[in-house]
């Protein structure tokens, strides 16, 4: 795989000229030495995902070589496969940084721009279409509150759901689990006919006074409101609430029982219990949760497409989407499209490396397990 | 003074339903009431500018006999599940076995396969997008203009489209898949390898009869994820074909989509919406029936 990618390397960067001798073949010797090279390559690593599995091979070789043999095997795919993994997203960076013409021009085609234009970013901010500070301050907000109820009814139903005692609870709690398959088009449809200001069952049955228009500035359908977005939230009742849920009941079983019980004893209410022993305990999980819960909230699409149908509430992701969907083909400038694209990942990505090991582990602690 | 017992215990289980009210009263307005609304108004016609018209069978009638886009995007959709599926779960499974190692640095490597999961679904399916561009694409140019290999042109050939993005979804999803099945990898008990071993089993061996059956269950998980999350798909086919060329990205949801949010026909869309309910419930039960006769659950140890 690495020889591939070598190869790939000096061809692109104009390095083909190494043997160019003519051999029986057809091919020239430099051709030739790059094709055997890159097919015992590759014979080498397939061979490797045998090994990999378990890398001994009994009577041959001693152990130390077979061991440093799997190893570079291993480094070898692995170094290979973050090349794959990384290379669209270097070629979102290196776009962002080119002319409009540069990104049309294919002989030579240009991996890196001949002089980063830095000014690409700043000129985002001057869309007349978009205000782009103002969607940062939208997202951010929507994203902030999102956290804060995610994580809060995370932590308080989970620890109903793992440390009390109620009839019907194992039952509700397959019922937690099981709203994960309602399809979220169930969910936003009424949804959106309850924000809509147009609920007319409800007027309808219940008369004006309970109207749910009452709520919200105006009348006319398809109300702009980030309320559909952010109120399931506060009742667990969201995409990934069901996750989050799970996540933290989980957490909280690991917790001893004697730390519990030593609060009732004390006559600490359970909401005491909850607020003043458990929670303090939890910080890794609830860490975990609004890791996840930003993620999905800062890169939500579907919700704010429907949900915000004017321009200055659109979401960041709204206005990504703009760059390839409302321009025809021949008009994407796409060195803006990548620059906003670098702009709305580099705060995700920020995140990640700081709180990585949080991350995993919401990832691995969702994985449900039977 | 001691209260009798029976006090205790209800005194934790009105404590247990103050605890779960919150996500009960969401329950019930945000999942169940939706789900009530949406097979009522299957059977009506409903614009949301007036009150619904009940109107029978008549939206059932019409998707089962008179809707050629309902069976294309229901078929696209099974298409797309088909293929992404078990390339999540073969891919992961391989990635996890990859990177399941102590050896310096593969930390490194493991965030690096896990970064593109973390990018917002919408830059990714841009950044594709311009990777995957019929002309000046970067996938093109190391294809087809440096190694020869033609290249499908995926956003445009009719055929192609939907492995386009089978392969954005699998780049930007590995990571969960990875993750999951390394835990399910590391929790595999080392003794049941040695013993493989002095049984004489070789790596294959091994793999078949010790590594898959321990981590059956995460398979199945990764199954029954991705069955349900990729029927739904909407973001990728939004921004990077909008349901094109010819229909062939016109995945189910998006067709839902733009009956409702397009054509305002919410009784018709309803209709869609409570077919694809039962279809994804259908599917996961059909995955746990079959999972009981093939997922191998480990008894713990007493």
């Amino acid at each position: 795989m690495i020889a591939t990618i070598l190869w790939l390397g000096f061809v692109v960067f104009g390095g083909r000229s190494i043997g160019d001798q003519a051999t029986p073949l057809g091919v020239t010797s430099g051709e030739l030495l790059w094709t055997i090279v890159i097919a015992a390559n590759w014979v080498l690593d397939i061979s490797g995902v045998a090994w990999l599995v378990s890398p001994r091979i009994p009577g041959w070789g001693g152990p130390r070589l077979q061991r440093r043999l799997a190893a570079a095997i291993r480094y070898e795919l692995m170094i290979g496969i973050s090349v794959l993994a990384l290379i669209p997203i270097f070629w979102m960076a290196s776009t962002s940084l080119k002319t409009l013409p540069e990104t049309y021009e294919v002989e030579p085609y240009l991996l890196l721009p001949r002089e980063p234009q830095w000014g690409n970013y700043p000129f985002l901010f001057t869309f007349e279409r978009f205000n782009v500070l103002q969607l940062f301050k939208n997202t951010s907000l929507m994203t902030a509150v999102n956290l804060v109820a995610n994580v809060g009814i995370a932590a308080f139903v989970g620890y109903g759901f793992a440390r009390l005692r109620f009839p019907g609870r194992n039952l509700l709690f397959m019922l937690v689990l099981s709203s994960l398959m309602v399809p979220f088009i169930v969910r936003i449809i009424p949804l959106f006919v309850l924000f809509s200001g147009n609920t007319f069952i409800l007027q309808d049955q219940l008369g004006q006074v309970f109207s749910w228009t009452i709520f919200f500035e105006s009348r006319s359908w398809a109300q702009n409101t980030y309320l559909p977005l952010v109120v399931p939230e506060f009742f667990g009742a969201a995409g990934n609430s069901a996750l989050y849920i799970f996540i933290m009941r989980q957490y909280f079983l690991t917790i001893p029982h004697e730390l519990i019980e030593a609060g009732r004893v004390d006559g600490a209410s359970e909401f005491a219990i909850w607020r003043r022993i458990v929670l303090p305990q939890a910080t890794p999980a609830m860490v975990a949760v609004a890791i996840l819960s930003l993620q999905g909230s800062w890169g939500a699409f579907i919700e704010p497409l429907i949900f915000l149908r004017k321009v200055d509430l659109h979401t960041l992701s709204i206005w990504l989407s703009s760059f390839r969907s409302v321009q025809g083909e021949s008009a994407i400038q796409w060195q803006f499209g990548m620059a906003g694209g670098v702009l709305v990942t580099l705060p995700v990505f920020i995140l990640f490396l700081l709180f990585q090991r949080y991350f995993i582990a919401g990832i691995s602690l969702s994985g449900i397990k039977g | 003074m001691r209260r009798p017992r029976w006090t205790i215990g209800r005194r934790e289980a009105v404590w247990g339903f103050v605890f779960i009210s919150p996500w009960v009263l969401g329950f019930l307005i945000f999942s169940l009431g939706p789900m009530v609304a949406i097979i009522a108004w299957g059977f009506t016609e409903y614009d949301i500018l007036q009150a619904p018209k009940f109107a029978g069978l008549e939206n059932y009638i019409e998707i089962f006999t008179d809707d050629e886009k309902f069976l294309k995007s229901l078929a696209n959709t099974a298409i797309y599940v088909g293929l992404l599926v078990p390339a999540q779960v073969v891919i992961g499974f391989l990635l996890a076995v990859l990177v399941n190692t102590k050896l310096p640095l593969a930390s490194l490597f493991r965030a690096f396969y896990f970064l593109p999961t973390i990018m917002p679904l919408v830059v990714a399916s841009i950044v594709w997008a311009w990777v995957l561009q019929p002309e000046l694409g970067l996938l093109k140019f190391l294809l087809e203009d440096t190694m020869g290999i033609p290249t499908p042109r995926f956003m445009v050939d009719e055929y192609w489209s939907k492995p386009g993005i089978v392969i954005l979804t699998v780049w930007s999803s590995i990571g969960v898949q990875m993750i999951l099945f390394l835990a399910a990898l590391q929790a595999v008990p080392p003794h049941l390898y040695e013993a493989a071993e002095i049984d004489g089993a070789g790596p294959l061996r091994k793999l078949l009869h010790v590594t898959i059956p321990l981590v059956s269950p995460t398979i199945f998980l990764v199954i029954i994820i991705g069955i349900i999350n990729s029927f739904q798909v909407f973001t990728t086919a939004f921004v990077l074909t909008q349901g094109g060329p010819l229909d062939s990205t016109l995945f189910y949801v998006l067709y839902l989509w733009r009956k409702a949010f397009v054509s305002f026909a919410f009784g018709y869309a309803s209709a869609l919406a409570t077919i694809l309910f039962f279809v994804i419930m259908l599917l996961t039960a059909v995955s746990f029936w079959v999972s009981r006769r093939l997922v191998h659950y480990e008894q713990p140890e007493s």
